[in-house]
């Protein structure tokens, strides 16, 4: 955790910083810069998988919400705000790259849960390892708190395709655990 | 190893709640990413409050035009007529003034302005025409009471502001609006 993301900064003060940054305050955007670039790196890395292009969209994801800030409204906290951006900005990165795989293929599974057992790894690694549509699925469910209904529309797959693709991250994050 | 022996071994959905629980919502890029997205942004400088400002533009308007109407009552009871040759030229060389700095400022005004969206053009020249709205009535009784000095300080006054707002908020390109 940074020096910048463990300061203790209140509602209050943020509210003001974003005011300032409306005002062309780079400083102040700056310091909203610092304070949750950690969290929106993560969200980035965990979506793609690739630390370059996390990177990248990390600060696509800032840029973008700079152009949006006028549209900030304050009906939800910052983060969650810019956390959307940042999703947003990483699925339309992927869905130019190629289309969302809803596949749910077993051999794919009985092999992937083959590799797993030589060693145990932390729930980190073992995301990174899921195939790209579980990794998806249950990077936005479990750690982003979207619905199933959410990432439909987000991944333009069906309801039951998001359940199907957790249900089968939970698997594989199982056997690659235990 | 069967499917069974398989989940089995496997932790439970408890255990692997928790795991996420835990997991660290934080990671920090190994380079700095601010130069980067400094070096963009200030390409795309914040749009002034548009929003704010037709919020307090009207407020702007009423409190100036409140000002008016109390000069111009005060000037009811208590102006000194002076020489009514010397008011009406005086009438219309402010007037001339006036219209030769104003109408290029307006032309200015929706030259810059073109790319604003409807709405917000619609909002501007509204404030603007409560401008105009004024004056004119100013200028009216002036017309009615040119022997009277406050009420042509008055409408100086206020083509004053006209101009000062078209200048300082109307012909600056969107990033004031």
């Amino acid at each position: 955790m940074s020096a910048f993301s463990s300061a203790q900064t209140d509602v209050a003060e943020e509210a003001t910083l974003i005011e300032r940054a409306r005002s062309n305050d780079y400083a102040a955007y700056e310091v909203l810069y610092r304070l949750h670039v950690g969290r929106v790196f993560a969200l980035c890395l965990r979506l793609l998988n690739d630390h370059d292009l996390a990177e990248d969209m990390t600060q696509e994801a800032f840029i973008q919400a700079w152009k949006s800030l006028a549209k900030f409204r304050g009906e939800s906290a910052f983060g969650s705000w810019l956390y959307r951006i940042a999703t947003n900005t990483v699925l339309s990165h992927m869905r130019k790259q190629k289309p969302f795989k809803n596949s749910l293929d077993a051999d794919e599974m009985d092999f992937e849960y083959r590799e797993t057992q030589a060693e145990k790894i932390g729930l980190e690694q073992a995301i990174g390892k899921l195939p790209d549509g579980a990794r998806t699925v249950f990077v936005l469910y479990s750690l982003e708190g979207f619905t199933h209904d959410e990432i439909s529309r987000a991944l333009a797959i069906a309801p039951g395709s998001s359940k199907a693709q957790l249900h089968r991250a939970r698997q594989l994050l199982k056997a690659q655990l235990s | 190893m069967s499917k069974s022996d398989r989940s089995e071994n496997l932790i439970s959905d408890f255990e692997l709640a928790q795991l996420v629980r835990d997991l660290n919502r934080e990671k920090m890029p190994e380079r700095d990413l601010w130069a980067g997205i400094q070096r963009n942004i200030l390409d795309h400088p914040q749009k002034a409050r548009g929003h704010d400002q037709q919020i307090w533009m009207p407020y702007a308007v009423a409190a100036s035009l409140l000002i008016a109407v109390a000069s111009l009552m005060l000037n009811l009871f208590q102006g000194q007529p002076t020489s009514l040759q010397t008011q009406t030229a005086g009438f219309d060389q402010m007037q001339q003034e006036f219209v030769q700095i104003r109408n290029p400022m307006v032309e200015e005004f929706n030259r810059v302005n073109g790319r604003l969206d409807d709405k917000t053009m619609t909002v501007l020249h509204e404030n603007l025409d409560i401008l105009a709205q004024a004056r004119a009535g100013l200028e009216q009784q002036v017309r009615d009471n040119p022997e009277n000095q406050r009420l042509l300080e008055l409408l100086l006054k206020i083509h004053e502001q006209e101009l000062e707002l078209l200048r300082r908020d109307y012909t600056r390109p969107s990033t004031t609006l």
